[in-house]
């Protein structure tokens, strides 16, 4: 059985089925089984997605921008905020240069001081989101460097150090998925073959007639493989359609749980919902390519 | 067509079940095998129809020494052998229908010409009308007939059948022993194990003789 034309043909029926493989017990538990591990798989497969995808947009977003923050001192002169602005917008790589207002900071800083809104006797710094040109980079330390000359104390943040412990924290995240699906797959590899076998004892007699009667290993073997992939693809599909509920009402019910800040929220794309599709058309064809294997080296000991 | 030389089988560390057996079958012959029970016939069927090795001695089938038949072409061989097994040995969840069709669908012959072939013999034994008759549902001799027509079906080189008329009424064993006699005439090598003097008496077919894991040719009058 190689490729799509061995899986094709066990989807054929085949008349008057020699093994009954459905009346095992064990069987019918192996549903459950690859259910659950496709959706285990499914969930760390979607969360690998949307890290390395959400990773990328935090990357190009953050890279892409500076934030300025013009220290309370400065702000006492009026003049200062013009200045600094002037002098973004000079800058050849930047495309925009916006001061925040009272109202977007308090909005940051409510996570530590509460909704109730600033005092208005309260100093806080002035912040200054600087949008770069696609493509474009700074210095950060050349610039804050002449900034400092119109306003001192001036500090520059082109977000590379927490930029980068983002994305470490997102690579540890899609390699922790990754490990989930091996370790997901493996568990299943071990069920079916564990379920083959028990069918091939319960099959035993069967089997030999079959061998009696000029039955090829391969035979039998289709037999089983067309078994694990119905029972695959049973469970395959009731684990992915929980698992896409699961994730569909995360995102519904998660709410405001899933924005971080000044990030945007994460999202699945359209294409790793695609790309998830595979899985429990990948669940149906590792059963049956499991049995296959597990019968085909369990004969190969007989006569 | 068969051949065995000094060949024993024992089990395990356990006793010689067969010694010393020498034998030559010739292609289109017909014999019984007789003997008591415990006698070794089982046994001795079961290295005709390849389902294990001789411990000592050389098997020959088709030509093809068994102990050196890679076991990837022992399916092929196989085919060419049909065999009644004195329990039948047929699948409890299939049909006289399907359970008869197993060896064509087994070979991949196309379903049309299965279920054509299939009805015709199962009418033949006498079984027309048990079709999608499960085992559990037909009486012994009419399990045995369906065993039958299951070895049949194929037209093997090859035929062995261990007690084939032992459920049946004497109607029905003649009836049987025809189609062996058919198959017989068409080319195919038999081989009948029975306690049934009655079978032996009415045909002129030699007769050998296993007892206590040796086997002999009874002398018979007019013997073929």
């Amino acid at each position: 059985m190689t490729g799509f034309g061995g899986l094709f043909a066990l989807l054929s029926p085949r008349t008057g089925s020699a093994l009954q493989l459905r009346r095992s017990e064990s069987r019918l538990r192996l549903d459950w089984i690859v259910a659950a591990m496709t959706f285990l798989a499914t969930l760390a497969l979607l969360g690998a997605l949307t890290v390395g995808k959400q990773a990328g947009q935090w990357r190009d977003g953050l890279r892409g921008s500076l934030t300025i923050e013009l220290p309370v001192t400065a702000t006492a002169d009026p003049q200062s905020l013009d200045k600094v602005l002037a002098l973004l917008r000079a800058e050849p790589a930047v495309a925009r240069a916006e001061p925040l207002s009272r109202a977007r900071v308090a909005e940051l800083l409510a996570p530590w001081l509460g909704t109730a809104g600033l005092s208005e006797t309260l100093p806080v710094p002035q912040l200054i989101d600087v949008a770069l040109i696609p493509g474009a980079r700074i210095d950060a330390a050349s610039l804050s460097q002449r900034l400092a000359a119109v306003a001192p104390g001036i500090t520059v943040d082109d977000h590379g150090r927490w930029l980068n412990e983002l994305l470490r924290l997102a690579t540890l995240a899609t390699l922790v998925a990754v490990a989930i699906v091996v370790i997901v797959t493996l568990a299943a590899v071990i069920a079916v073959t564990l379920s083959t076998r028990a069918g091939l004892a319960l099959q035993q007699q069967a089997i030999g007639l079959l061998h009696l009667i000029g039955a090829e290993d391969r035979y039998i073997a289709h037999e089983f493989a067309r078994d694990a992939l119905t029972v695959g693809l049973r469970g395959g599909l009731v684990g992915f359609a929980t698992a896409v509920l699961t994730i569909i009402g995360l995102f519904v019910l998660g709410g405001s749980a899933l924005e971080f800040g000044l990030l945007p929220r994460p999202a699945p794309g359209p294409l790793a919902f695609i790309l998830l599709t595979v899985v429990p058309l990948a669940a149906a064809a590792l059963c049956a390519l499991t049995a296959w294997v597990t019968v085909v080296l369990d004969l190969r000991q007989r006569i | 067509m068969v051949r065995f030389e000094n060949v024993g089988l024992r089990y395990g560390l356990g006793p010689e079940i067969l010694r010393d057996i020498y034998l030559e079958l010739a292609p289109g012959s017909f014999h019984f095998l007789t003997g008591p029970s415990g006698a070794g016939k089982s046994s001795f069927l079961s290295l005709l129809y390849l389902s294990r090795r001789p411990t000592r001695g050389i098997v020959t089938i088709f030509g093809r020494d068994l102990a050196t038949i890679p076991r990837a072409e022992l399916p092929a061989l196989r085919r060419q052998i049909g065999v009644v097994f004195q329990d039948f040995r047929l699948l409890a969840h299939l049909s006289a229908l399907d359970n008869v069709a197993l060896p064509l669908r087994v070979a991949g012959v196309p379903e049309e010409k299965v279920q054509e072939h299939v009805v015709e013999l199962l009418t033949w034994v006498g079984l027309g009308d048990q079709l999608h008759a499960k085992p559990a549902t037909l009486s012994g001799g009419q399990q045995q007939r369906v065993a039958i027509a299951r070895a049949v079906i194929t037209r093997p080189r090859l035929l062995l059948a261990d007690e084939p008329t032992g459920n049946v009424d004497d109607r029905i064993a003649v009836r049987l022993m025809h189609l062996f006699e058919e198959l017989h005439r068409l080319g195919t090598t038999v081989m009948i194990a029975t306690h049934n003097p009655a079978l032996i008496a009415r045909s002129r077919h030699p007769e050998l003789r296993l007892e206590a894991g040796s086997l002999t040719r009874v002398a018979r009058l007019g013997a073929a």
